[in-house]
């Protein structure tokens, strides 16, 4: 898509906040949240230091990743106990202990499940391609479950964004588009610097932009050291962006970011330096298409 | 990566108080923009004088030492004299090069030559030739101006005559009318095309200003700001003074976490000889 350098002309910028993820934990930053309360909390305070949306993944009490729709429940309720920001389950949950020690991707039906958490989350996340996910496991994502993915929060009013992790990843879902089942403008996450996906260079980056159709939003998620330059290569453009302890565990070289808000407010600063307004949560949800009931 | 480094283009030969009712005119207002902006954090200077009078872009050595030498005494910046002049009305070469005399530790060496506005930017071989000459003989390095492509094609060129010697120092200058676009993807496309070897800057003419400045500070290059190159702080709101474009950088900088080099760090950065 063509586009404008002229930021007063651009559109406000949304901040989302990845909080948790799904990979790893406390272990890696004790300020990271996993249970339900510690997760609204953080929310919270992301709010305050201006996201408008937060993407969720659950923990189980000792804190592994997990599929159960009753953690999910207990999340989004404390969430809108506190805050009115959008919630965004992610839909590939994350990697799963096994038995054996092992570390293995969320099943397809289990995923599935997460179009029927109560209550609603105004969005879900769909990821467009199958791939090795940092060559921990195959991330499976077939185009018939995707359809089907969509058809379900279609039918309960669930706004979609499109998690791209390579170029092939935004073909797949404009076939989406073609088929009925995700509607225009798509939203897409240009994921880059996952392990087994599309690695991160501005150059890259400016590839996958040139892919998207016109019309479409997007927000580039990256990791750790890539975060900054990237979300600041895309707010010049119009873009929007995510941050948070999900895809970086830093503040900077070295120092462990003491919490989500932290990284939030550095993206606003910086948002605030060169001119681009920050959305709210009414106006992100006006721009994403969210439906509240 | 290394610090960024802050350029403050003062003046430039073009703009005047019709519409940039602050900018700079006589030796001492440009001495004191300068000032102002090495208290901000720039560390180099490009410098353009006026006819006091008129405003007017000229290519006199005195009014050059009325600037070079209350700079050299107040401050350690690094000085960028202009050799193009009055880019558009194409001077005769040696009222181009005049500046060279003060000895410069750099001085801008437009690699070609453009369309600009509704005249042309001439720079041809013969030109280039003579700057790159003096520049070698007065000590100058040049600061490689390039409006496009081509530029950085001729630039290596004449290195590998040995006309120009690494490392280059490349300033890409964006959104001219009507050079490159001030985009990430001409930046990123240019950059592309310079020797591993090189340091580079960029200026985003106008509404660019901004996002090119981002670019440089991401991707490991430097930034040129300034009223020569843009007027507006913001959308409606113009700028009254250089300091105010580079004290913008300086904080983005310290948010983004790489330091802002010294006049000392960037003689270090560029390879100039450590003599002030």
């Amino acid at each position: 898509m063509e586009i404008t350098v002229e930021i007063a002309k651009m559109n406000k910028l949304i901040i989302t906040v990845a909080q948790t993820g799904g990979l790893h934990g406390k272990d890696k930053n004790p300020a990271l949240p996993e249970q339900p309360k510690e997760i609204a909390q953080s929310a919270y305070e992301c709010y305050n230091a201006g996201a408008s949306v937060c993407h969720i993944h659950a923990r189980d009490r000792q804190g592994h990743t997990t599929g159960d729709l009753e953690i999910y429940k207990e999340i989004l309720s404390e969430i809108r106990a506190k805050s009115p920001i959008i919630t965004q389950v992610g839909n590939g949950i994350g990697g799963v202990p096994q038995p054996d020690g092992s570390i293995a991707a969320a099943t397809l039906d289990e995923r599935m499940e997460l179009t029927a958490i109560e209550p609603k989350p105004d969005m879900l996340t769909i990821n467009m391609g199958t791939f090795e996910f940092d060559y921990i496991d195959t991330f499976e994502n077939p185009m018939w479950w995707n359809e089907e993915f969509c058809q379900r929060c279609n039918e309960r009013n669930i706004a979609i964004e499109c998690e791209c992790y390579d170029i092939s990843h935004i073909y797949n879902a404009m076939e989406l588009v073609k088929r009925g089942v995700l509607h225009t403008p798509v939203h897409f996450s240009l994921v880059l610097g996952v392990t087994g996906g599309m690695p991160f260079t501005p150059k890259l980056l400016a590839t996958m932009v040139d892919t998207i159709p016109e019309g479409s939003s997007w927000q580039v998620i990256t990791l750790s050291k890539h975060q900054l330059p990237s979300t600041v290569m895309a707010m010049c453009q119009g873009a929007n962006i995510r941050t948070g302890l999900e895809d970086n565990i830093y503040y900077s070289r070295g120092v462990l970011a003491k919490s989500n808000a932290q990284l939030v407010e550095r993206m606003v600063k910086i948002a605030r330096e060169i001119g681009r307004e920050v959305a709210t949560v009414e106006e992100a949800a006006e721009m994403i298409g969210v439906k509240r009931d | 990566m290394d610090k960024v480094i802050i350029t403050a283009a003062i003046t430039g030969s073009r703009i005047l108080r019709d519409i940039a009712p602050t900018i700079p005119y006589t030796p001492g207002e440009i001495v004191d923009s300068a000032v102002e902006a090495w208290n901000a954090g720039a560390s180099i200077v490009h410098i353009h004088v006026r006819d006091p009078e008129t405003g007017l872009g000229k290519q006199d050595l005195e009014l050059f030492r009325q600037v070079v030498e209350p700079l050299r005494a107040k401050t350690d910046l690094v000085l960028s004299l202009t050799t193009s002049g009055i880019a558009g009305r194409n001077l005769p070469y040696e009222h181009r090069l005049v500046p060279l005399e003060l000895e410069p530790e750099l001085a801008s060496f437009d690699a070609g030559s453009i369309n600009l506005g509704s005249g042309v930017f001439s720079n041809p071989p013969d030109f280039l030739d003579a700057a790159a000459e003096k520049m070698k003989q007065k000590g100058v390095k040049p600061e490689i101006e390039v409006f496009d492509s081509g530029m950085i094609v001729t630039a290596l060129s004449m290195r590998d005559q040995g006309k120009l010697a690494d490392p280059l120092h490349f300033q890409f200058v964006l959104g001219t009318p009507w050079g490159a676009p001030a985009t990430p993807k001409s930046l990123l496309h240019l950059q592309e095309h310079i020797p591993d070897t090189a340091t580079w800057s960029v200026v985003g003419i106008g509404k660019g200003h901004l996002p090119m400045s981002m670019m440089g500070l991401i991707m490991g290059g430097h930034i040129r700001v300034g009223l020569e190159d843009n007027i507006y702080l913001d959308r409606g709101v113009k700028a009254q003074t250089n300091a105010q474009f580079v004290e913008r950088i300086v904080k983005l900088a310290q948010v983004y976490g790489r330091g802002v080099a010294s006049p000392r760090e960037t003689r270090a950065i560029l390879g100039l000889a450590q003599e002030q």
